[in-house]
């Protein structure tokens, strides 16, 4: 059994720890991860070794990082395999490969709590009636667990009586929404979807059938880059369902498969909040020198991995820094906004020509 | 079929009626109009704009005196019973994305007489687009009127019929571009008179000699990193002879490569040379993951756009690379245990401080294993003849014996 260092900040109400405590426990939590890996996970150590040379943790900044994205091509543990409990995927988009995060059941127990620390905060110790924008069929293989499926699941804690409102074609199963809103008529309701899902193939269909979500709360996630190509932000999202359905309460979450159960919640003011056990670091993209209040790459630490070296991941969104303990809302922590991914150019080069020159015209 | 037409004019054309253009047309070598032709495009290349320097580079490439030499050396290739001729109809499928190189093997093969049909790739670059308006503007000038009727540059999607109609009916196929490109136009039966010239995968480095480095004076260090700059980014370290790897050969190797590559990240500041931010990522990325495999010792980010990497040895080297300025440093004592790490996909080493002797010594050594050129630093980019192990000016022409 492997304790994590950080039991006191898990412990610690998620948005009430002031700077000096939070950051002092959360280094040095992070330090002692950071020994744990490198004793447990070779290659980790081999990276660490050779990318931040020297490597002493005084302050959350000298946390060494990986990329996150190293877990698409390297496999990273550092627990037996025999004590791997689960392993995550993400989904990714076609033909990419996906992440794998190798979980242990004390990882997997200490992400799960953490998460209904956090969402507790915001929707309260009552389990609502839920609706999940989403359909059952992402279960269907339970071999090949993706962050959809247990992202789903995971977030299925805080709520019950679950309807999932889209059949197997994404088309929005209207009589049995109608159904389960009459059930519930006027009573706090909770739903929960990813981002691109509740805006594709929830908000019209729910207006157009008259759908009344005035006492419902929203908790969406999963990136903003498919909206962006429809140049629908944050804003406009939360408008344009207050206007169709009534909805008020939109709180979106960032949050990766790499680093489950650390998610940044939306507060009233429309920023992201990091909970105790957690931070943020928003890097200059040139120097990866620590940057506050302009945009930088995030880097996202957190002190619940032990079964894999995910507690400090170097990401490839953009975001900025804003402030800490400060915001208008009350929470303490840092806070912070995210822009979206850094742009991906294609590099000039001899190879790889007109790629398929044969294949469908 | 239908192919877009890029140059000499713009728009859609149908594909049997341009073969049979360019199937009529025929010039001696070096025809004069050719000749004055190339001179004209050297100059429209040279006029501009700067920001380009390998635009530039190949239009002083093409410059008449250069020309004139490549007229001299084919000529020695002829004798009174072997007479050179052009091949015909040449096919040339050209890189992507490394915009001017493919430019010097088809103005060659232009120049030795043959007619060319270029398939330029559907994404557009600044670079192509000045190079088809230059060419376009000349050719549709009345004095080129000849040459515009053997010449076609042009586009189309991934249309299977229209490559295998061209392939079998053109006499030669240049194949620019990855190993995938060169295997997926195999597929295509050429005639049975024709043949290919391809041009895959490649990997380049440097070789410095340490001890005639460390010697060196500011100056000419400084001149030196010059060289590699353009060596290693004009083409963001993608081109095929762009050096991906510095070998230093002698004692003292970490000084002379710590002085080598502050020397380089000088000129980097200095041109305001720029890495975008993508690469800047995609080359951190690489760097994690080559660390992670334990296949590199020392990391040195000098910047945003430098970052060397010490391999622990050459033994199983990848050669997998991402380019935009990303070098692999190897210390070796001695030139020749470079021997059993060269393979086929090694094409150019640009060497300085290194003996004309050694160097002799190295190729004799390899004996084809790979390595088809050794260049000065600062010339890796420049294009002759010698290509990949050709002589295009012999591939690009047939010869005829006449007793």
């Amino acid at each position: 059994m492997t304790h994590s260092p950080a039991a006191e900040l898990l412990a610690a109400p998620p948005f009430g720890v002031e700077r000096t405590t939070k950051q002092a426990a959360l280094t040095a939590a992070l330090r002692a991860l950071t020994s744990l890996h490198r004793a447990a996970c070779e290659p980790y150590a081999r990276a660490v070794h050779v990318m931040h040379p020297g490597g002493e943790i005084g302050a959350l900044a000298d946390v060494p990082y990986l990329p996150v994205s190293v877990f698409k091509t390297h496999t990273l543990r550092s627990v037996a395999e025999a004590d791997v409990f689960k392993v995550l995927t993400s989904s990714g988009t076609t033909g990419q490969v996906p992440s794998r995060i190798y979980l242990d059941r004390e990882t997997a127990t200490r992400q799960t709590k953490a998460l209904s620390t956090i969402m507790q905060a915001v929707l309260g110790p009552q389990r609502l009636p839920m609706i999940m924008v989403d359909t059952k069929s992402v279960f269907a293989n339970r071999q090949s667990f993706s962050a959809r499926g247990a992202g789903l699941l995971g977030m299925a804690n805080f709520g019950r009586d679950h309807f999932y409102a889209l059949d197997d074609q994404m088309q929005l199963d209207e009589p049995g929404l109608r159904a389960f809103l009459d059930k519930y008529n006027g009573k706090p309701i909770l739903i929960f979807g990813f981002t691109f899902m509740v805006w594709l193939y929830f908000r019209e269909a729910a207006a157009r059938m008259g759908a009344d979500l005035s006492q419902a709360t929203l908790v969406h996630s999963g990136g903003w880059k498919k909206l962006i190509e429809q140049a629908v932000d944050n804003p406009r999202f939360k408008a344009t369902l207050r206007a169709g359905t009534g909805l008020q309460r939109v709180f979106n979450f960032y949050g990766m498969v790499e680093q489950v159960g650390s998610v940044f919640l939306e507060c009233e003011q429309g920023v992201l909040h990091t909970p105790a056990f957690a931070d943020v670091i928003a890097r200059d993209v040139r120097t990866l020198e620590p940057v506050v209040g302009r945009e930088g790459v995030l880097q996202v630490l957190s002190a619940l991995p032990t079964s894999y070296p995910g507690h400090s991941l170097l990401t490839e969104d953009l975001g900025t820094v804003l402030g800490e303990d400060d915001c208008a809302c009350g929470r303490k922590g840092t806070y912070f906004s995210v822009r979206g991914r850094i742009a991906r150019s294609e590099i000039r080069g001899c190879s790889d020509t007109h790629a398929p020159v044969r294949g469908a015209a | 079929m239908i192919v877009e037409q890029v140059v000499p004019t713009r728009g859609p054309l149908e594909l049997e009626p341009l073969l049979e253009r360019l199937s009529t047309q025929r010039f001696t070598p070096f025809d004069p109009l050719l000749v004055e032709f190339v001179d004209a495009l050297s100059k429209a290349l040279m006029a501009g704009p700067r920001e380009y320097p390998e635009i530039i580079a190949l239009g002083y490439w093409a410059r008449r005196a250069s020309i004139a030499t490549y007229q001299r050396d084919l000529e020695a290739l002829a004798s009174e019973r072997v007479r050179l001729v052009p091949r015909g109809l040449a096919f040339h499928v050209p890189p992507a994305n490394v915009d001017t190189i493919f430019m010097y093997s088809w103005l060659l093969s232009l120049l030795v007489g043959n007619a060319n049909l270029i398939r330029l790739s559907s994404r557009e670059s600044p670079q192509v687009e000045l190079v088809c308006e230059k060419l376009g503007q000349l050719l549709n000038e009345a004095r080129f009127a000849a040459v515009a009727a053997s010449v076609a540059i042009v586009r189309y999607g991934h249309d299977d019929a229209i490559t295998a109609r061209i392939s079998g009916r053109c006499d030669l196929r240049v194949v620019w571009g990855g190993d995938g490109t060169v295997a997926a136009l195999r597929a295509f039966p050429l005639h049975p008179t024709a043949r290919e010239l391809s041009f895959g995968d490649k990997f380049s480095f440097s070789a410095i000699g340490t001890a005639a480095y460390l010697e060196a004076t500011p100056e000419l260090q400084r001149t030196l990193a010059e060289r590699f700059f353009n060596d290693a980014m004009w083409f963001d370290q993608a081109g095929c002879s762009s050096p991906r790897l510095v070998v230093f050969v002698g004692a003292e190797g970490p000084r002379a490569s710590r002085r080598f590559f502050e020397a380089f990240e000088q000129v980097i500041e200095a041109k305001q040379h720029r890495v975008d931010d993508g690469h800047a990522m995609a080359k951190l990325v690489f760097s994690f993951q080559a660390a992670l495999d334990g296949r590199i010792k020392e990391q040195h980010r000098l910047s945003s756009e430098l970052s060397t990497l010490v391999v622990t040895t050459l033994e199983d080297f990848s050669r997998d690379h991402p380019g935009a300025g990303l070098f692999f440093v190897a210390h070796l004592e001695r030139l020749d245990e470079l021997v059993p790490f060269v393979t086929k996909r090694d094409q150019t080493l640009g060497h300085f401080g290194l003996a004309r002797e050694e160097l002799g010594a190295l190729v004799r050594a390899l004996a084809g294993r790979g390595v088809d050129r050794l260049v000065p630093v600062g010339q890796a980019l420049t294009f002759n003849r010698y290509w990949d192990g050709y002589d295009l000016l012999q591939e690009l022409t047939r010869k005829v014996y006449l007793e």
